[in-house]
């Protein structure tokens, strides 16, 4: 079997990410506090306090990844929690309640939670359960749902709670709020997403020198390490890698044939097998919709899809659907028959980010194997024609 | 024929049966337009100040005959409006109000909505915290948005006094539908669940005036106090169904409080009558109890419904939880926990608004009742 091919930064990653998980867990005895934190919030402002922030949406897919994600969200349902939820929020309680399932055997308590609604509104009714649980304050930060043009008032209303942010934080923390370190940590944030951005852009050259599952797992440190020193240098040692095999003219995938970007959010538990899979066929996943949204930058916020747009523009789709995630399932059937109508190979494949429960692996592997000699086929033509 | 006591009811049960047909009478006889709202919380004053009828939809009048391009993950509330707007039913709503209550509703508004249907919308997006720094400003610049485009699609703009005239008209609404909450509590079984659910459905669909009046009749009925009933039940949860009603009925329990969003949520809570009535609106909305929709600030939605359970006398707690809805599960497992240390007997009913589920609602809350009987 072809597999594709590995990079070295991969390796390095995993150690940042211990340490990362590690620095949770001993913030207490260096007198930091703790502070759980959606992916979306603006970790930039705890990073100015100190704090160390932690991921339960970050824990849910290391779960996912190691197929403990079953057997968490099947602790949550005994609790309660229906099994329509995200499956993330239910790993979460999993874990509280049976860390010794988790791979990282769970995460350490918080001090404070910072809760942004702007990924969905399920982070709020997850954060406030927490809140419950640990007796520990909330800070919401809503951020109002964007619909078509953005309302100065929406913007304004932002910005009132980013100015509160920091004294509540200094209430919190007992600290003095440091403007400096804010700014340090935004500039980090900045320069992180620049070089991440280049990371998931190089992958318009073809070959492409990486595959989505790669940006997939090598997020980590964007999502949950934003603002820091050790983020830009881990992405400044990845970019290197990378720009290296454009140089080089190297591909992730040997005898790249096909290209496919991937929809929704990544399907934890099947990345290996599909990636593996799909490279043995000459297939490359060339790009996800959900790995660039932390290319967005303070101050900038360019357009990055219709960037994207322009970089993929005649690449094959694929999509995933994560059940469990709502605001991210919304529209796929639709951008699919949208994609047929102008002759756009899609495929559609039904499964849960993180509950390999939910996720029937013979018929992924049946359908996709269709899909792949399609593609197959249509490109011996076009070499022909 | 029915007796004068039982024909409002029978007038509600009517209007809930068939909520389009009501719709459709009145736009003929007023020559007005109607305004189709999505639950929930829509400040439905403004609507009635521009001269147009609101009405909720609740995604359960029309049996949807395919899922309509609705995806599965979809609840039943949602699923049902999408798919009744996609099948070209609500023909009688001129014009949309969908309020930012869930990730769902957002969503299915962006995504859903038929591209072809070019009545006007309007993205109703309000703060999800009471709280926040600078939710009164950003709440009126919504309400001010509102009244223009509400003005816009009616043709009648929407004046101070009107809009003045109209709280007054909901003030009087949600009082009299207060006296009938009171009713419920002091005399249990004076109203049946199917009639809480009728005359609360009602006044969704009937111009607030009209209802206010039904409600008055029905409140002015002397009915024989009924004898001891089995059980004196608190409703939670979004809505009930007519077979969950009907099988607490007939179960012999009675409803004693509720906070559903179809019920109490709906009505509770007035609006100041003097000022600025924008101002007013967005007061009377930051002031709302937490809700599952509603971050909680300061008390917690469950410590407020424990209140109110007290409050109502009720001797047992029932939640209804929609299929699929987020918002509400996630407060399930504490408010079960909550209710067993205090030893409240408690179940979570899961309903889907389509689904053919009249028997097991039936047996489950048959068992329900006799708890602790
Ligand atoms: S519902 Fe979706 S966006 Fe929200 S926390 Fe779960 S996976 Fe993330
Ligand atoms: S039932 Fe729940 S998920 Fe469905 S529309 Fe209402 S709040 Fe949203």
């Amino acid at each position: 079997m072809t597999r594709p091919k590995r990079l070295e930064a991969a390796a390095g990653m995993k150690e940042l990410m211990l340490r990362h998980f590690q620095a949770g867990w001993l913030a207490r005895e260096e007198g930091r506090k703790v502070a759980f934190v959606t992916s979306g919030a603006p970790v930039e402002f705890l990073h100015a306090m100190d704090v160390v922030p932690v991921y339960p949406e970050n824990h849910g897919a290391v779960c996912g990844v190691a197929r403990a994600g079953g057997r968490l969200c099947q602790a949550a349902e005994e609790r309660g929690y229906s099994r329509d939820l995200c499956s993330y929020w239910k790993i979460d309680w999993g874990a509280r309640t049976r860390p010794s399932e988790s791979p990282i055997g769970g995460l350490p308590n918080p001090d404070f939670l910072l809760c942004a609604n702007n990924i969905c509104r399920t982070v709020v009714k997850w954060y406030e359960g927490l809140s419950r649980f640990y007796r520990v304050p909330l800070l919401l930060l809503d951020l109002p749902f964007r619909h078509a043009e953005e309302e100065p008032a929406a913007r304004e209303y932002v910005r009132d709670q980013f100015r509160n942010l920091p004294g509540e934080l200094a209430r919190l923390t007992g600290r003095m709020w440091s403007e400096e370190r804010f700014r340090e940590s935004v500039d980090l944030s900045r320069e992180a997403s620049v070089l991440w951005q280049e990371c998931i852009e190089a992958n318009s050259t073809r070959p492409a020198p990486t595959t989505a599952v790669d940006q997939f797992l090598l997020m980590g440190p964007i999502v949950t390490m934003r603002g820091t020193r050790e983020a830009v240098e881990f992405y400044r040692g990845l970019t290197h890698e990378i720009r290296e095999r454009v140089r080089r003219g190297e591909g992730a995938v040997e005898g790249e044939k096909t290209r496919l970007l991937w929809d929704n959010l990544p399907v934890w538990h099947q990345l290996r097998p599909v990636s593996d899979f799909l490279a043995d066929h000459g297939t490359a996943l060339v790009g996800a919709t959900y790995t660039n949204a932390w290319t967005e930058r303070a101050g900038e916020s360019p357009d990055v899809s219709e960037g994207l747009a322009d970089a993929y523009a005649r690449v094959w789709l694929n999509m995933g659907l994560g059940h469990r995630c709502k605001p991210y399932s919304f529209g796929q059937e639709e951008i699919a028959a949208r994609l047929k109508s102008e002759g756009i190979p899609c495929i559609l494949m039904d499964g849960d980010m993180a509950d390999e429960r939910d996720f029937a692996e013979g018929g992924w592997r049946t359908r996709l194997e269709a899909f792949v000699e399609r593609l197959d086929n249509e490109h011996h033509r076009g070499m022909r024609g | 024929m029915p007796s004068g006591e039982e024909r409002p009811f029978r007038f509600a049960l009517e209007v809930c049966r068939n909520p389009a047909g009501a719709v459709s009478r009145w736009k003929s006889v007023s020559g007005r337009k109607a305004a189709g709202c999505i639950p929930i919380y829509v400040p439905e004053e403004i609507l009635h100040a521009a001269g147009m009828l609101p009405v909720t939809i609740w995604g359960n009048e029309f049996s949807p005959a395919s899922s309509g391009g609705v995806p599965p993950f979809v609840c039943s509330v949602a699923g049902g409006i999408v798919s009744a707007i996609r099948s070209g039913k609500w023909e009688e709503i001129d014009a949309w109000v969908f309020p930012s209550t869930c990730d769902t509703i957002q969503n299915a508004f962006e995504v859903l909505f038929p591209p072809n249907d070019d009545r006007p919308r309007f993205p109703f997006v309000f703060p999800a915290s009471a709280d926040a720094p600078g939710a009164p400003e950003y709440m009126l610049d919504r309400v001010e948005a509102f009244r223009e485009w509400a003005g816009t699609v009616s043709g009648r703009e929407v004046s101070e006094g009107a809009l003045e005239r109209s709280v007054r008209v909901y003030n009087e609404n949600r009082k009299v539908f207060a006296l009938l909450e009171e009713r419920m509590a002091e005399t249990p079984g004076s109203f049946t669940g199917t009639e809480l659910w009728a005359y609360a459905r009602a006044g969704m669909v009937l111009p607030r005036e009209g209802h206010t009046e039904i409600l008055k009749k029905a409140l002015s009925r002397s009915r024989e106090v009924p004898g001891p009933t089995r059980a004196k039940v608190f409703l939670t949860g979004m809505l009930a169904t007519g077979p969950v009603m009907e099988a607490l009925d007939a179960a012999g329990a009675a409803i004693v409080g509720n906070d559903l969003a179809l019920g109490n949520r709906h009505y509770s809570g007035s609006a100041d009558e003097s000022g600025d009535m924008s101002l007013s609106l967005v007061r009377r909305h930051l002031r709302r109890d937490p809700c599952s929709t509603l971050h909680e600030s300061g008390r917690t939605r469950i410590e407020r419904l424990i209140e109110r359970f007290a409050w109502s006398g009720a001797d047992r707690l029932l939640m209804l939880r929609v299929r699929q809805c987020e918002p509400e599960s996630g407060d399930v497992p504490d408010m079960a926990d909550e209710c067993r240390g205090r030893g409240i007997p408690f179940l979570c009913l899961d309903i889907d608004l389509h689904a053919e589920e009249r028997a097991s609602a039936r047996v489950r809350i048959e068992a329900f009742v006799e708890m602790g009987e």
